[in-house]
């Protein structure tokens, strides 16, 4: 299997701050910011400590955003699940 | 003496997984006959900030030139059966999302290493069929969106 590159896991965290930044309820394509954190997740280690940082915060907006998201769409079932994804990080890091 | 338009049976429009095809020559922008086929204009906008965002995209005329181009290519089409029900048409490396009224709701690339649209479907509990297009299908695709 190919390592990703730096790059690569600087493009992903780009896509998955501008996915919060500009979040649609009815965008359709939130299963890609659950894609992008996930795959942050797995390849955290490839993340500079600025972007590290840049992560945290950007997770912090996203759980605000899912305590805040009403209903059950599709987008905001995604959230949710990248809110769970973001809450399981968090306590592993904690551990 | 009224004169009026003659009303002559007209043959169908061609339709692809429920999107009616408008064959007529246009003088608006892709962008804007993008924007035309969107869910909204306000999605359309935050649409194209994501694609940017992510690297997909660098302007949402780049993005129209890229959607068209995938459509012109458009080889299959999956249908995810659930509360939200949502049609996936999927070119060589591209997925453009369709309503059930046909209009767009998302277009991205397709990225090998990452989950594909089944696998994030089956997620949400949905039922997922696939079927290739059929070959008059791809050409109607190829014909409308094929300028590029």
């Amino acid at each position: 299997m190919n390592q990703p590159s730096q790059s690569e896991a600087s493009r992903t965290l780009r896509g998955y701050l501008g996915h919060i930044e500009y979040w649609d309820p009815d965008g359709g394509d939130a299963a890609l910011m659950l894609n992008a954190r996930e795959w942050l997740e797995a390849h955290r280690s490839h993340l500079t400590a600025a972007e590290q940082a840049d992560l945290a915060q950007a997770d912090e907006r996203l759980l605000a955003l899912a305590g805040a998201a009403v209903g059950d769409a599709p987008d905001v079932a995604f959230l949710r699940m990248t809110a769970e994804a973001v809450s399981a990080s968090r306590q592993r890091l904690a551990a | 003496m009224t004169v009026g338009v003659r009303n002559e049976p007209q043959p169908p429009r061609p339709q692809i997984v429920g999107v009616p095809l408008s064959p007529q020559p246009t003088a608006l922008t892709d962008e804007a006959r993008l924007r035309q086929l969107w869910t909204n204009d306000t999605s359309f906008d935050q649409h194209v900030k994501r694609r940017i965002a992510y690297g997909h995209a660098t302007s949402a005329a780049h993005l129209a030139e890229l959607s068209f181009a995938a459509l012109a290519r458009a080889q299959s089409a999956q249908v995810a059966l659930g509360e939200y029900p949502v049609t996936a048409v999927e070119s060589p490396g591209w997925a453009t999302l369709l309503t059930q009224d046909g209009r767009i709701k998302t277009a991205y690339p397709i990225e090998p290493d990452r989950p594909s649209f089944t696998d994030n479907q089956r997620r949400l509990g949905c039922t997922v069929n696939e079927s290739a297009l059929t070959e008059r299908s791809v050409q109607d695709l190829a014909r409308v969106f094929g300028t590029h």
